[in-house]
């Protein structure tokens, strides 16, 4: 897989870095989703780490996950694997996140092996999208998204990122 | 003993106010620094402010503790509770049971300031361990290590001690398109 150079001073070169907060509200399967968290959210290659956590930087889980498979670890200790990882981070953590597709959108564009449609939007800084039977709206991409409003039936997944170190 | 330094340092404190900034070091990559300004009333009230590189208030009325954040459209609201986890300065804000829920040691003083060791007494705490920086009789600084190794450091400056603090800081009422969720 793809390998992680390392910048000068120590810190790891990411393909994509953002940090910021999320929530995950309404219903699925009839199950009731709320959750919120802070997050740092990483790429190098196809391998997406995801920390949650509280506003003072406390993590929570750290969700590890490539296109075949995905690994998390709880502050418990607790460690979990499975070949998805939406399935794993809701199991785990009751967040409900669409990670496969996410980690596209959050870098503002839709996912390149899936259909989409362009949905007409209220202003010039937001572009919607459907894809894998989601409403996406992607707010003041510059290049990135700062803020991502994901709709799938009664779920909704709010994304603001603060920042892309 | 220095123990006791500690807590007259806090439990004769009934209000602090100042700024503060965070520091969340991580094993890869750049540290994440935010700032902010926070208030303190004990027992039990507190205010936390996020200014930048984002908004985001956590506020402690004495039973609930609301976490309002203006992008993401959303305030949650929750009981007090163990409530360390939304700020330090619910710990700094905590009635005088501090042993209660943390077993304290006393640790090296660093220039000029006495640092104590605060480990949460129970086990599935989001912290592992906390240290509180003392300095002249009053907390200067804070580390926090998570169950992942990461350390969040919080530095406080431009404190004022035990002035009247006025009662609306404490309060938080939701803007009206903002989504309510009590957790």
């Amino acid at each position: 897989c793809a390998s992680v150079a390392p910048q000068p001073g120590g810190a790891v070169a990411h393909d994509f870095a953002a940090d910021g907060r999320l929530l995950a509200r309404g219903e699925v399967d009839g199950r009731q989703v709320n959750e919120n968290a802070n997050f740092r959210w990483r790429r190098s290659g196809e391998t997406v780490t995801v920390e949650l956590g509280s506003p003072l930087g406390e993590t929570r889980a750290r969700l590890v996950a490539t296109p075949r498979e995905a690994s998390i670890r709880m502050a418990d200790g607790r460690e979990a694997y499975a070949t998805d990882a939406d399935e794993l981070l809701t199991e785990l953590t009751g967040l409900t996140l669409p990670v496969s597709q996410l980690r596209w959108w959050i870098e503002g564009q839709p996912a390149p092996t899936l259909p989409v449609k362009e949905l007409p939007t209220e202003s010039s800084s937001t572009r919607s999208i459907e894809q894998a039977g989601w409403q996406v709206s992607f707010y003041d991409a510059a290049p990135y998204p700062k803020r991502l409003v994901l709709k799938h039936e009664s779920l909704e997944v709010r994304v603001a990122v603060s920042d892309w170190p | 003993d220095t123990l006791d330094a500690l807590k007259s340092a806090l439990s004769g404190t009934t209000s602090l106010q100042g700024r503060f900034t965070q520091t969340v070091s991580q094993h890869k990559g750049k540290p994440q620094q935010s700032a902010g300004d926070f208030a303190i009333q004990r027992p039990g009230k507190f205010r936390w402010a996020y200014a930048t590189p984002y908004e985001q208030l956590i506020v402690g009325d004495g039973s609930e503790v609301w976490l309002y954040d203006p992008d993401l459209r959303q305030a949650t609201v929750k009981s007090m509770g163990n409530a360390l986890e939304s700020s330090p300065a619910a710990l700094l804000a905590g009635d005088n049971a501090l042993e209660k829920n943390y077993l304290i040691k006393p640790l090296a003083s660093k220039n000029g300031v006495d640092w104590f060791e605060a480990k949460p007494r129970q086990e599935d705490a989001g912290f592992s361990n906390i240290r509180l920086g003392l300095k002249n009789g009053q907390v200067v600084e804070m580390e926090l290590v998570d169950r992942f190794e990461q350390l969040t450091r919080i530095r406080f400056d431009g404190v004022k001690r035990n002035a009247r603090l006025d009662a609306s800081l404490f309060r938080f009422t939701p803007p009206k398109d903002v989504d309510v969720v009590r957790e």
